[in-house]
């Protein structure tokens, strides 16, 4: 799996805070009408080791680390979209 | 000055004077009523706890954010020999831990290169010493305490780790992590203040939302020590003259799991009925270190042997640690 290829990228260790992380970050896409975007959650702690991810969960975004090792609100999780001109 | 900030601050006695007030006074309740008086520990405790819990949380927040863990790596690879368990004790205690991590953390060691020993003294310290937990001791059982738990986790903390060192087990990591080629992503981006309170305010956040069910648990157990149990019954298990209260306190710990919060209001009920330091501590470092998730967590990453001695040196470690506090100051 290359992580560059997926629009939106949730990784975790599967802990309940990044599950929680998932449900957010899939509330914020239905909330700034993304569904046409690949969102994917993702539990591999090797993957994340391999990203240099060390604090879990973390938040990507066409490949890139926005977030890591906190539980970001879906408020939140639209203003990173905007940043990352997915809106 | 001093006794004013313990008294206030710490140990709250303020709000201990106000549910005095409310339970014997406006709502005249009787003095020698044991539920009134499990009520009014239940109150105090949680309350303190939750103002407690909240202040701390948010602070070691804002100090984490001066050392996520990559940070944390960079530094450890720099310092060698026993310089580099004993900085990565004290980095273990300036990290707040949650078992969400571990794995994550520790492939992130092993697989940069760090010595074992290094990361096992990370490991030993992380979950069982913070800022947190040292405040809260010394709110509830006394700066002696307080500076005694740290003091003395960070020592076995170091140890611990140079004994794993010298084991030579490096053998004993599950085999796919030495594959993994990491991408040293260097994040130095300067954090804003802002950022930092928000990380803070989100760390409370969660911490709070996910551990309030230990803590109105371990309140309630507290209550019922408090009021309920005969201190001379608790004393013939786990005090002074009983020389197993150790290895029971570590055997009935091992098997809890709860966070630092939830163990502390238990410990200072039983702290309260005369049962002696060293007993809580090694209760205390039972629960928060070695506990059943994290062991499990850690079985992904460890092979079989080294896990064992992960759990073998802790536990004979705690016992240690218990027996010795006991000697010293019993």
């Amino acid at each position: 799996m290359n992580v560059n290829d997926i629009d939106i990228l949730v990784l975790g260790t599967g802990c309940p805070k990044c599950k929680k992380l998932a449900e957010n970050t899939k509330q914020a896409i239905k909330d700034a009408n993304l569904e046409n975007k690949q969102f994917k959650y993702v539990t591999d702690p090797v993957l994340m080791a391999q990203l240099g991810i060390m604090s879990s969960p973390a938040l990507l975004v066409n490949g890139k680390v926005m977030a890591k090792g906190e539980l970001l609100s879906p408020e939140e999780i639209v203003k990173i979209f905007k940043k990352n001109n997915l809106l | 000055m001093f006794t004013w900030i313990t008294n206030n601050i710490f140990r709250m006695l303020w709000l201990s004077r106000f549910f005095n007030w409310l339970l014997y006074e406006v709502l005249n309740l009787s003095h020698t009523n044991r539920i009134v008086s499990s009520l009014h520990f239940f109150l105090f405790d949680t309350i303190k706890i939750f103002i407690l819990m909240s202040v701390l949380v948010f602070i070691m927040g804002i100090i984490q954010s001066y050392f996520p863990p990559e940070k944390t790596k960079r530094i450890l690879s720099r310092v060698n020999g026993i310089g580099g368990n004993i900085i990565g004790a004290c980095l273990g205690g300036i990290t707040p831990f949650c078992s969400c991590s571990s794995i994550p953390i520790f492939i992130g060691f092993t697989s940069s290169g760090l010595p074992l020993g290094v990361t096992f003294s990370f490991l030993f310290a992380s979950p069982m010493i913070d800022i947190a937990s040292l405040i809260l001791l010394a709110s509830f059982m006394g700066m002696k305490v307080a500076v005694s738990y740290i003091i003395v986790g960070l020592i076995f903390s170091i140890i611990g780790g140079i004994i794993i060192k010298h084991l030579h087990m490096e053998d004993q990591i599950a085999d796919y992590i030495r594959d993994i080629q990491v991408e040293d992503e260097v994040d130095d981006s300067q954090l804003k203040w802002s950022n930092r309170v928000h990380l803070g305010v989100s760390q409370v956040k969660d911490i709070v939302g996910r551990v309030w069910p230990y803590i109105l648990i371990g309140v309630g157990i507290g209550a019922i020590i408090h009021d309920w149990i005969p201190a001379s019954f608790i004393q013939s298990v786990l005090g002074n003259h009983n020389p197993l209260s150790v290895i029971l306190a570590v055997l009935v710990g091992v098997p809890m799991y709860a966070d630092v919060f939830g163990v502390i209001p238990i410990a200072s009920a039983l702290f309260a009925k005369g049962v002696p330091i060293g007993t809580l501590i090694a209760f205390m470092m039972a629960v928060t270190m070695l506990s059943l998730p994290e062991l499990i967590m850690l079985k992904k990453v460890l092979k079989k042997k080294l896990l064992a001695t992960f759990i073998i040196i802790g536990t004979i470690g705690i016992i240690l640690i218990g027996f010795g506090f006991n000697l010293i100051l019993g």
